[in-house]
């Protein structure tokens, strides 16, 4: 229909610079077609089909298909040409196979261009995180030696024979060796460790918190922090590494994150455990992504941001309801429901 | 009935006489073929309307840019001057000019 409205276009231009010598509106017998002007008022027309729409490129009455060309030059007076060729089947399953075929070959294009481009933008962030990644491990690795080192050799100093100004020195060493410690497990967590492998066994809670308690203390009398544990025996059935990580994680960041003169509470009920600081605390808008590997919402403290993903990672294995609670300069309440 | 009949006969014939004297004339004189202009002009403006308006704002203001004379027509005629007749005779006079040379209605 495009190659005859061409046509038809070429026998307007010479009807145009030959009228009126010559005024015979060109004719076709394998088309019929109309002129209108740019204010849709008919100049002249063949067409069988009284239906006419200017919005439409390409539009169907009954019987036949009617093609719209919009005419650059007004030939006689004519923006649009109407191309009216009978309806048939064969036409129409044409029309439909282009569009399908030339809207599907779009597409495919769109696609991949968008993948290579999606592609192109992600990948500095993937290496970055690959590159994180890998330094940790290898870093995991070499770290464990040198703590059990210092580790083992802070507890076999008599603290009698020291005095109380390099006794004070050696406990920020133990403090500093502890916290190490800790990151170093988190990491070897994270990075090394597979979830699937622990072994389910009953062991009481109240004893593994008080344990726990009892290794960050140093931590806490370091900021002067008051703890109060209220505490009932609870018998739980799971690994009690993962358990003392999960605990470790929760309080180590209700010491970090305390004020100095602070409090930390902690409550052990039948299927309820809370860990309440009176911290920094979270604004409303990050808390649920505080559990999100490497978000860290506090630049004063050092971490990698992974300790609270850890805790949402050991919860979901447990399938433990764990909520936070939070209020900025008020503090924070970590709620695990059994 | 028949005095309305005899006015509009006499107004007729007095556009008529008008777009002579008023366009014919001066174009003969200057030996400008007016359906050469007219379908210069409609290749351009289209429309019935659009073509009307377009006629009457350029023989109130001719520009070389909006003239669809030939160039040599404007080497020779520049600076083109403004029509000197009131509006109501110069559209009258367009009018006139669209139904001489109109495609519409005219093709076979």
């Amino acid at each position: 229909m495009q190659e005859f409205a061409s046509l038809q276009i070429k026998r307007l231009k010479w009807l145009h610079n030959h009228y009126p010598k010559y005024n015979k509106y060109p004719r076709d017998e394998r088309y019929n077609s109309a002129i209108y002007d740019l204010e849709h008022d008919k100049i002249f027309s063949t067409l069988k089909s009284s239906k006419i729409n200017f919005n439409k490129k390409l539009y169907f009455t009954k019987d036949y298909a009617i093609y719209v060309e919009i005419l650059s030059d007004y030939y006689l007076g004519a923006k649009y040409l109407f191309i009216e060729v009978p309806k048939n089947s064969s036409l129409i399953t044409k029309i439909y196979k282009n569009i399908l075929i030339y809207g599907l070959t779009f597409l495919i294009v769109l696609y991949i261009i968008g993948y290579y481009l999606a592609k192109l933008f992600i990948k500095p962030m993937k290496d970055s995180i690959e590159l994180l990644d890998c330094f940790i491990k290898d870093t995991t690795h070499e770290i464990n030696t040198p703590i059990s080192i210092i580790n083992s050799n802070i507890e076999m100093l008599n603290s009698k024979n020291l005095s109380p100004k390099d006794l004070k020195k050696i406990n920020r060493i133990k403090i500093a060796s502890r916290t190490l410690e800790n990151i170093y497990k988190d990491l070897k967590f994270t990075m090394l460790e597979n979830i699937d492998n622990k072994e389910f066994k009953k062991f009481n809670l109240k004893d593994l918190i008080v344990e726990r308690v009892e290794y960050f203390t140093m931590h806490m009398e370091s900021k002067r922090i008051t703890k109060e544990l209220d505490l009932k025996d609870f018998i739980i059935n799971g690994d009690r590494e993962l358990y003392a990580r999960m605990l470790d994680n929760i309080i180590s960041n209700a010491i970090k994150y305390n004020r100095v003169g602070g409090k930390i509470n902690i409550y052990l009920r039948e299927n309820e455990l809370i860990i309440e600081d009176s911290g920094v605390g979270i604004d409303k808008k990050n808390i649920e992504e505080i559990f999100n590997r490497y978000s860290r919402f506090n630049s004063s403290e050092g971490g990698f941001g992974i300790g609270l993903s850890i805790v949402r990672k050991i919860a979901d294995y447990y399938n433990l309801d764990l909520r936070v609670e939070s209020k900025k300069d008020r503090g924070t309440r970590f709620i695990i429901r059994w | 009935m028949v005095k309305i009949v005899k006015f509009l006969i006499f107004l007729t014939l007095f556009l008529k006489a008008d777009f002579t004297t008023n366009c014919l004339a001066c174009h003969i004189k200057k030996n400008v073929d007016l359906r050469k202009t007219f379908m210069s002009a409609l290749l351009v403006y289209g429309g019935e309307n659009n073509f009307k308006t377009a006629l009457f704002y350029y023989c109130k203001n001719p520009q070389p840019m909006t003239s669809v004379m030939s160039e040599e027509f404007l080497k020779k005629y520049l600076p083109l001057k403004p029509i000197q007749i009131d509006d109501m005779q110069l559209k009258a006079n367009i009018n006139e000019y669209w139904n001489r040379y109109k495609i519409k209605g005219n093709l076979k």
